[in-house]
């Protein structure tokens, strides 16, 4: 079973971007020479980069390829969808220049009923690598009513 | 952003308290969440377009989950990296939407479960610091919590610290070697 994978090029725009969206200020983040200073090639990018690739899995769409509230026409689930329970493992860095690839698996779904009403609970496992090698496991849910 | 806070719980004998390892307050307003949803090309209406996200029964504007998560993470990974150490896992779920310009408090802790076993002259035998052989993996607690002091979000995290003095450094705010 193979799921949907994208591949992009990380650059220090993107990195930079990142970094001041979530509020991480560190110089390596924003700075070549002080990244190098500590012994990275490039710029680091923040510990959570990687979701820059998977919301979208690598895909910039056009409007009209999108639904009402924004997601995409072929996203999985549909209502009122909002983020479920999540885990990351980390292994690596990713810097900018890296070619960052992302692959993710549909591990099911489950049928539940809370205190306002059924809801439906996807699960994923996405992978991130650089150069074949594994960089960020990620386990997510995502939940539709 | 480090220190000592909580108190032992009721019928216990006094124990060292659980230090608070970092902690932040952020306050997510419109071109926050902006920047988050242009950053990740996130399209999903929620998060920018109010009158929509009341159409879906929302209160306000939500800050995105993976926006919480990235809090979360980035303040275990300064207080890791402090210490000359670095962030190996998190696991948070959500409780209730976070809104628009709503203050958030991200704290991070040592685990509760351990906090018997919490005492400095122990480390490197302790069950909070356990030697990986290749450094000290300690467990830790997230939470992010609203001004009504609601839980947000709640979960674990391990930091791999590279010894002793960088675990006391984490605990106890001090410089790392």
């Amino acid at each position: 079973m193979t799921g949907p994978t994208a591949t992009q090029l990380v650059t220090r725009h993107e990195v930079r971007h990142f970094a001041v969206a979530i509020g991480a200020m560190s110089p390596i983040h924003h700075d070549v020479a002080a990244a190098r200073a500590r012994g990275y090639r490039d710029l680091v990018a923040p510990a959570f980069f990687f979701t820059t690739l998977s919301l979208s899995l690598g895909r910039v769409r056009p409007s009209d390829e999108l639904r009402e509230d924004g997601l995409g026409l072929d996203d999985d689930l549909s209502g009122r969808v909002v983020a479920g329970e999540s885990t990351v493992q980390w292994s690596g860095v990713i810097l900018a220049g890296d070619e960052l690839t992302v692959r993710q698996q549909f591990v099911g779904r489950r049928a539940k009923t809370g205190r306002s009403g059924p809801f439906t609970i996807f699960e994923y496992t996405r992978t991130y690598t650089v150069d074949g090698r594994q960089v960020v496991l990620e386990q997510l849910a995502r939940i539709s009513r | 952003m480090t220190g000592e806070t909580g108190q032992a719980a009721p019928g216990e004998a006094a124990r060292p308290v659980p230090p608070l390892i970092a902690e932040r307050r952020v306050r997510p307003r419109e071109v926050d969440l902006f920047m988050f949803s242009a950053a990740t090309w996130l399209t999903h209406r929620i998060h920018f377009d109010r009158d929509y996200a009341r159409t879906e029964g929302f209160d306000d504007l939500v800050v995105h989950g993976p926006l919480q998560g990235a809090y979360l993470a980035q303040l275990l990974w300064e207080a890791a990296a402090a210490q000359g150490g670095e962030l190996a896992s998190l696991s948070y779920r959500h409780h209730r939407p976070a809104y628009c310009a709503e203050w958030l408090t991200v704290t991070a802790t040592l685990e509760t479960l351990n906090l018997e076993t919490l005492n400095l002259k122990t480390l490197g035998s302790g069950t909070e610091a356990e030697d990986s052989g290749d450094g000290f993996a300690v467990e830790v607690a997230v939470s992010i919590r609203n001004a009504a002091d609601l839980l947000v979000a709640s979960g674990q995290a391990v930091l791999r610290l590279p010894d002793q003095r960088a675990v006391s450094g984490l605990l106890y705010g001090e410089a790392g070697s």
